[in-house]
């Protein structure tokens, strides 16, 4: 049995380790707001889960087994000869790059640099192991579309979340749902570079799960050059600090174009 | 019988057979040519552009076969060709709407105003592209119908392409009652736009105040989304403005009409159905 957190604790625990469920047995898993049920039958699985709405911060973790499934309306079923025994929940970067707008605006003067942890959240792969299959990709949050370019003609869809842009390690809040990315921006141009908003290119990284529970990508450097609509993108080989490579339990889901050059910030170009 | 047989064994039948045989060979070859340049081209090219080569290299086969078919019937190509050109004067005044459409078509074509896949809207027709041929353009419209639209008409007329660009933006025409705030009704707007996950966060939504209306203020807010949620979002977030509104007491008024009678002409009296007196006609 996976020991129980209750609301706002701040130890959270690695829930991507594979849990075992007897023929009848079911069981629910909470993620910040985000909660699955899983049921295990002798020829088939059934998967439904409920999500918050509320865009409250929920850092709950929650891993029980239960008496019966609950009402749900998006319960799907899947079928085998004999059903595997055991499930896993593996977390997964978000498939479009992530806007974060700051909640105050951010200015880096020229010639300095500054370190910035952002956390997004991830998308949940709920497989099934022996023989290894996967049933769904759930998202733990919904999150808005949004649109970053300079033009509506030019641009791309993205999704829109908002931060604190935290500047200091310590003062990140653990959310289990969500995958914290080491930014450094390079401001390597002559004037004042004003920031509102931000763009992670999340498919491009790779996501660790350290065992005090916390996700990692990988962390990237942004440099600005000041006439350049693109910014300069390169994913720094040294990790944050206890983040190894033994941790990295997802790969990117694409990798990098056009030379590292994406379009990070806007607002501030006009091509 | 021997007769029969010698003409089988003459030359003319041995030419006929290559002729054929050629033919058939030709519109294998065709097929296999046209088909390895679509898969070819579909590399680097869109569909549309697939497609057109892949008719291309297949006619354009097919006609070198057949001409070195009619040649090996014994027919100057020449002399085919010289016929061709006369006939073809005939054959263009005869056949000007063909040959219109024919021109309009490659227009298009050169032009690519939409590629296979996309939904157009021509005059009252909406649909989905299904091929772009010479003659004509082939719907599928969203109730399953086939359309056939000829090229002239295509090019004379407005086409919208509905799926040229990512995202697309959905007006809500809306009006409030004369009593109502304006910047509440805006905050309460923007509420609505935050919270509905299809509508996009950036461009953001735009809020106009049309004007005053005969019975309201009439607003516009538009609202941005992926081209593909455009139905979603126009369905969600009306629902959610008029939830919005009930809960918050804001009314969208009904037409309104307040009819004043002159100074000088006498009060209105209203009688009630039990004092009207039934009139002499009505008691017989």
């Amino acid at each position: 049995m996976q020991p129980q957190h209750s609301n706002n604790t701040t130890a959270l625990t690695p829930w991507w380790l594979p849990i075992t469920l007897d023929s009848g047995q079911s069981w629910q898993y909470t993620l910040g707001p985000l909660t699955l049920y899983l049921q295990r039958l002798r020829t088939e699985w059934l998967l439904g889960y409920t999500r918050l709405s509320e865009q409250e911060d929920r850092y709950q973790v929650l891993s029980r087994s239960i008496k019966q499934l609950p009402e749900l309306d998006n319960i799907q079923r899947f079928v085998f000869r004999e059903s595997p025994s055991q499930f896993c929940l593996t977390p997964k970067l978000l498939d479009r790059s992530v806007v974060v707008k700051t909640r105050t605006q951010l200015s880096i003067p020229p010639a300095q640099q500054a370190v910035f942890y952002i956390s997004s959240p991830v998308v949940i792969d709920v497989s099934l192991q022996q023989p290894g299959c996967s049933l769904a990709e759930i998202a733990s949050q919904r999150l808005s579309d949004t649109w970053f370019g300079p033009s509506t003609l030019h641009g791309e869809l993205c999704y829109a979340d908002k931060t604190q842009a935290r500047h200091n390690r310590a003062d990140l809040p653990a959310r289990p749902h969500r995958a914290v990315t080491a930014i450094t921006i390079e401001n390597n141009a002559d004037s004042m570079l004003v920031l509102d908003k931000l763009s992670i290119p999340v498919p491009y990284l790779a996501l660790y799960g350290l065992n005090d529970g916390m996700l990692w990508t990988d962390p990237i450097t942004l440099q600005h050059e000041g006439n350049h609509a693109l910014t300069r993108f390169k994913i720094s080989k040294h990790l944050p600090a206890g983040v190894t490579a033994a941790a990295r339990i997802a790969e990117p889901r694409q990798h990098i174009e056009k030379q590292g050059l994406i379009r990070a910030f806007t607002g501030m170009f006009n091509d | 019988m021997e007769q029969f047989t010698a003409y089988l064994r003459s030359e003319q039948m041995v030419n006929i057979l290559q002729a054929a045989i050629m033919l058939a060979v030709g519109i294998l070859l065709a097929s296999l040519a046209s088909r390895g340049v679509q898969k070819l081209v579909i590399r680097n090219f869109s569909q549309h552009h697939a497609v057109m080569f892949k008719r291309l290299v297949y006619w354009l086969v097919l006609a070198l076969f057949f001409a070195s078919a009619l040649r090996q019937l014994g027919f100057s190509l020449g002399v085919l060709l010289g016929a061709a050109g006369v006939l073809s004067v005939a054959i263009g005044f005869a056949s000007q709407t063909s040959a219109s459409n024919l021109i309009s078509g490659l227009f298009l074509i050169g032009e690519r105003p939409f590629q296979l896949g996309d939904v157009i809207k021509v005059g009252n027709t909406t649909g989905e592209v299904l091929s772009i041929d010479l003659l004509s353009v082939k719907l599928r419209t969203f109730d399953n119908l086939y359309v056939r639209i000829p090229n002239e008409s295509l090019i004379k007329t407005e086409m919208i392409n509905m799926t040229r660009f990512p995202i697309r933006r959905f007006d809500l025409m809306i009006g409030v009652a004369y009593k109502e705030n304006i910047s509440k009704v805006r905050q309460i707007l923007q509420q609505v736009a935050d919270k509905n996950p299809l509508s996009l966060d950036e461009p953001a939504p735009l809020f106009i105040f049309n004007g005053f209306a005969d019975s309201s203020l009439s607003i516009q807010f538009s609202v941005w989304t992926k081209r593909e949620n455009f139905r979603d979002l126009r369905n969600s977030i009306q629902e959610e403005v008029k939830i919005a509104f009930d809960q918050a007491g804001i009314e969208i008024p009904f037409p309104q009409r307040t009819v004043v009678f002159g100074k000088g002409s006498a009060p209105v009296t209203i009688n009630t159905a039990a004092d009207t007196k039934p009139s002499a006609e009505q008691k017989d």
